[in-house]
């Protein structure tokens, strides 16, 4: 029993990670029906933006053992600005020229931008991992025979904190409506005054400043940062945000969840080695029975 | 004699907004029949029912005496129903005689094997598809336009392309969705005489969605009028000229006798 | 400083030379040079990309060679280039070495798989990413039927099956497509975004599973000592042999292709690219049809695995990557999307180019780049993806429309008129 309580803890937290990432695809899809294959690769870049500036703390001040809360911020809020700027880059170089392409070409240029992305970090760092200092303190809650680690609540804390905010940032403010509306009816919307061209930049926006927050997050979790990181997460979130039913963001977080515990339960009852073909195989399956996923609309075809 | 299409209270929901309620329509074979109603009132939606776009949220369609509505697309084209699009919808990079060409796929029976092994038979089938789509080109007045990428013709060729198309597949029943959209008086002639020898020449049944009053009323041999999605009027095109519930859908936004309504 | 550009000298495609070459065009004499120039430019292109690995040195070669054949490609639509193109392709590794020999053999083998991905990225319009998993079933295949006892999975051994690499090549064409269109059948239906995600899954699935079936795969340690192909009482062992073999099979796949695409199956193919609805309502069934570019994309992918496993001599699950599929993607996108003569060209470019450059360094200001081939390699693809993608969809070898199709439609034309 304790085991699957355990289970449970590693599904929720890596759920949480999936659901961040996940959010992302959903969002840009809402907007562009566009899959954007480059974004596990925000993910990564903000898991290293982390690790360099706790490393710089750790080489020229004392800042990571004497105030731990503020070089956290710091770093959270580097992997934030970096995974922005690429991702603002990504769509003005990648994408934009593209938007009324054959639906292929977008999806071609958002896989090289991918492996662009992901073989820079691999050549800059020579195929090595870069390893977070050692900046959270250890220790772990005990509850009856269950121990988490605080790392491990600080991980689904933040994931949860990350989904609330970007939820009322979709729902309450101003620009969230736009992109809502952008992802209703582009053309509509930009009758009704949307700058749907801002819209879509913010999109990417706010699912890069989540991808990037998450990516240090996940860095400081498992202690390192490594050019192939965002590349299998990428996948997994991409089923997770299928699962929950592609453009709908309560969809994108219970699909995370779903697909974190599935993989949490299939490592206990298949083996370890079968947990990244869980992700698949649920992929293809809800593909098949349910492609609008959970809580998805179903699309008609339009004549 | 049996209608060669018969629509039987045939509804279409979308989310909440039904776009046709309870639309019953009998087709005679080998007639033109007009469909108009103002923007909005389904006529397209009933199009895409007809050819398998859309299933219809209750009701039935028979066509040549078997239920077609719910069949996927290919087999309704199958069963000898084709059409053309409000919105010019060519393959556009692919040249006008490769349009036509793939309007004949269902009369053609190479597969990949025989591709390869390129037989006399094969390349005699090839070489006789090709006169047969300059024939239904010619047919619509694009004869030597033959190499042109559909996407460089001109309006009102993609138009009549789009018919050559439509004609390629041998069809019983072709759906002309507003052929004469954003022509001159004179293409709409043109494009008038092109659907009269559709019917004279071809034998083939035509059913047209039409705004421009003289079009409707110069080739059409029955009306049916939609409204909010419900038939308002049947008839000839007197008949329905002098219908009162016509007069008033048509009130506000142009009028019926005096020529292009909107 | 305005105007600094009219002291450059002006691009041959500027409009007075434009202008120039249109009048000489017009007179007798440049009616001829036109004609019949491209056939005289052939022999000299073909003789000089033949010769060069005798005089240069390897990385000359390999540029001269891929200028000749650019040249050769933008100029030839007709059988004598075809026939020159080949006895080119297969005179030039005679005098090379053996690393230059063997990056020919992967130009070549790229080019196959490269024939095999554009059917279905390029004529059918469906991304496939996940590419590598046919070629890793040819090459298991051919690993675990024809190995000998040592060096082999213990099913291998077990069963010691013991066919040769001609039998076994139409069984993973055959065993590969089967694949194909079962992995086909759940995801074909849905849009084409979704099929690149399933592939690039599946991609990584094969390489898991060949590393935890071990049973029948030998897991990590792979199987070795594979058998070459024998060929009239011998084996063909050389790398020159069996880029022979890669090329003839290439050949083939060319033609199949070629002739597909002109024919009904290609028409439905680029009609389902261009607008799946319509070409639906055209009475295609777009299912079948994209069932059957992905089963033939994935025949080609097996065959290429057969011969890959048979030049090693070896299968290991890395040598299975996705870096593979992404270098046949690049192929494809490079060369040309939809356009069987850029591939090759894409081959040469994607997969010999940075072998030649293996270790070439940049030392320019601050930058100092080392083994630029070697390292920089996917570096540079994924860059090049998204520049062709923006700035030349085409590729860098646009295809010419089909031109026999409508010769005929003319000549017919001009029958009637008379």
């Amino acid at each position: 029993m304790e085991q699957w309580i355990q289970l449970t803890i590693d599904g929720i937290t890596l759920g949480g990670v999936y659901a961040c990432i996940a959010l992302g695809y959903t969002l840009v899809y809402g907007v562009l029906r566009m899959i954007n294959f480059a974004h596990g690769e925000l993910f990564m870049m903000g898991a290293f933006a982390g690790v360099y500036t706790l490393q710089g703390f750790q080489d020229h001040t004392s800042l990571n053992e004497d105030l731990p809360s503020l070089t956290i911020t710091a770093a959270i809020f580097m992997g934030i600005v970096v995974a922005v700027v690429l991702a603002v880059l990504m769509e003005r170089i990648a994408y934009r020229p593209l938007r009324h392409a054959p639906r292929l070409a977008p999806l071609i240029s958002a896989i090289g931008v991918s492996i662009f992305l992901r073989n820079v970090m691999l050549r800059y760092t020579n195929a090595r991992r870069e390893v977070y200092p050692d900046v959270f303190p250890d220790g772990s809650i005990e509850i009856g025979d269950v121990s988490v680690s605080y790392i491990k609540l600080f991980l689904i804390g933040m994931s949860i904190l990350f989904m609330v905010g970007l939820y009322l940032f979709i729902q309450r403010t101003k620009t969230g409506t736009a992109i809502r509306a952008v992802a209703e009816d582009r053309d509509t919307a930009a009758l009704m005054g949307i700058d749907v061209d801002r819209t879509i930049v913010l999109t990417f926006v706010a699912g890069a400043a989540l991808a990037g927050a998450t990516g240090v997050c996940y860095g400081m979790y498992v202690g390192n940062a490594a050019a192939g990181m965002g590349f299998i997460p990428g996948i997994k979130a991409f089923t997770a945000a299928v699962l929950g039913g592609i453009g709908s963001v309560p969809g994108a977080m219970l699909g995370g969840y779903f697909l974190g515990l599935s993989e949490a339960y299939t490592t206990k009852l298949f083996g370890a080695q079968y947990k990244d073909v869980v992700a698949f195989v649920l992929l293809v399956a809800v593909l098949i029975f349910r492609p609008w996923g959970f809580l998805g609309k179903r699309e008609d075809r339009r004549a | 004699m049996a209608p060669i299409l018969s629509v039987r209270d045939v509804s279409r929901r979308f989310q909440g907004l039904t776009a046709l309620n309870g639309v019953s329509l009998d087709v005679e074979e080998s007639s033109i029949v007009g469909v108009i109603g103002p923007n909005g009132a389904g006529k397209t939606t009933l199009f895409n029912l007809l050819t398998g776009f859309y299933k219809p949220t209750s009701g039935e369609i028979w066509f040549r005496g078997s239920r077609v509505d719910g069949l996927p697309l290919h087999r309704i084209a199958a069963a000898g129903i084709s059409r053309t699009f409000q919105n010019i919808r060519l393959f556009s990079n692919m040249t006008a005689i490769e349009n036509v060409l793939v309007g004949q796929h269902l009369h053609l029976q190479t597969n990949i094997a025989t591709a390869v092994l390129g037989l006399p038979a094969t390349t005699n089938a090839e070489q006789h598809a090709v006169e047969v789509a300059v024939a239904h080109l010619r047919f619509a007045g694009l004869g030597g336009r033959e190499n042109e990428l559909a996407r460089n013709l001109a309006y009102g060729e993609q138009r009549r392309l789009e018919i050559a198309r439509a004609i390629a597949l041998r069809p019983k029943l072709i759906l002309l969705d507003e052929p004469t959209a954003g022509m001159n008086p004179g293409e709409s002639d043109a494009m008038i005489g092109l659907i009269r020898r559709l019917r004279d020449e071809l034998g083939v049944t035509v059913i047209l969605i039409e705004h421009q009053m003289r079009v409707v009323m110069g080739v059409c041999e029955y009306i049916t009028v939609l409204d909010h999605g419900e038939v308002i009027a049947m008839g000839t095109p007197t008949e329905v000229q002098n219908d009162q519930r016509v007069i008033e859908a048509y009130l506000g936004t142009g009028h019926l006798k005096s020529g292009a309504a909107e | 400083m305005p105007g600094w550009r009219q002291h450059l000298p002006r691009p041959l495609t500027s409009a007075p030379y434009r202008e120039a070459l249109a009048r000489f065009r017009e007179t007798p004499a440049g009616a001829n040079v036109f004609r019949f120039g491209p056939y005289a430019l052939m022999p000299v292109l073909g003789a000089a990309a033949a010769l060069a690995p005798t005089f240069f040195g390897t990385r000359m070669t390999f540029l001269i060679i891929l200028v000749a054949l650019y040249v050769l490609l933008r100029i030839s639509d007709s059988l004598i280039g075809v026939a020159i193109l080949a006895l080119t392709l297969a005179l030039l590794p005679t005098d090379m070495n053996s690393f230059e020999q063997n990056i020919m053999f992967n130009v070549a083998l790229f080019t196959l798989l490269g024939i095999g991905l554009n059917v279905v990225v390029g004529y059918a319009g469906l991304l496939d990413l996940g590419f590598v998993a046919f070629f890793a079933v040819g090459a298991y295949l051919y690993a675990l039927i024809t190995a000998p006892d040592a060096g082999a999975s213990e099913w291998a051994q077990t069963w010691d099956v013991g066919l040769t690499f001609w039998a076994v090549l139409p069984m993973a064409l055959v065993l590969a497509a089967l694949i194909g269109v079962l992995l086909g059948i759940p995801v074909l239906r849905l849009r084409g975004d979704y099929l690149a995600i399933v592939t690039l899954g599946f991609g990584e699935i094969i390489r898991i599973l060949l590393t935890t079936e071990d049973y029948y795969t030998g897991g990590p340690r792979g199987m070795f000592l594979l058998p070459k192909p024998p060929f009239f009482g011998r084996e063909l062992d050389t790398a020159y042999e069996l880029y022979l073999v890669v090329l003839v099979l290439a050949l083939i796949a060319v033609f199949a292709a070629e002739r597909i695409r002109n024919s009904r199956v290609g028409r439905a193919w680029e009609a389902i690219r261009e607008d799946e609805d319509v070409a639906s309502a055209m009475g295609i069934d777009t299912t079948v049809y994209k069932l059957l570019a992905f089963a033939m994309g994935a025949a080609i992918g097996g065959v290429g695995g057969v011969v890959i496993a048979a030049k090693q001599g070896s299968v290991f699950p890395p040598d299975f990557s996705l870096e593979i599929s992404i270098n046949v993607l690049a192929v494809v996108i490079i060369g040309g999307m939809g356009n069987v003569r850029g591939i090759l060209l894409g081959a040469l470019l994607v997969i010999g180019l940075p072998d030649v450059l293996r270790d070439f360094s940049i030392n320019f200001w601050a930058i100092h780049l080392d083994n630029i081939g070697q390292d920089y390699r996917l570096v540079i693809f994924g860059a090049a993806l998204v520049a062709v993608m923006v700035l030349r969809p085409e590729g860098f070898l646009p295809s010419k429309r089909r031109v026999a199709e409508f010769r005929e439609a003319d000549l017919l034309q001009e029958e009637m008129a008379t």
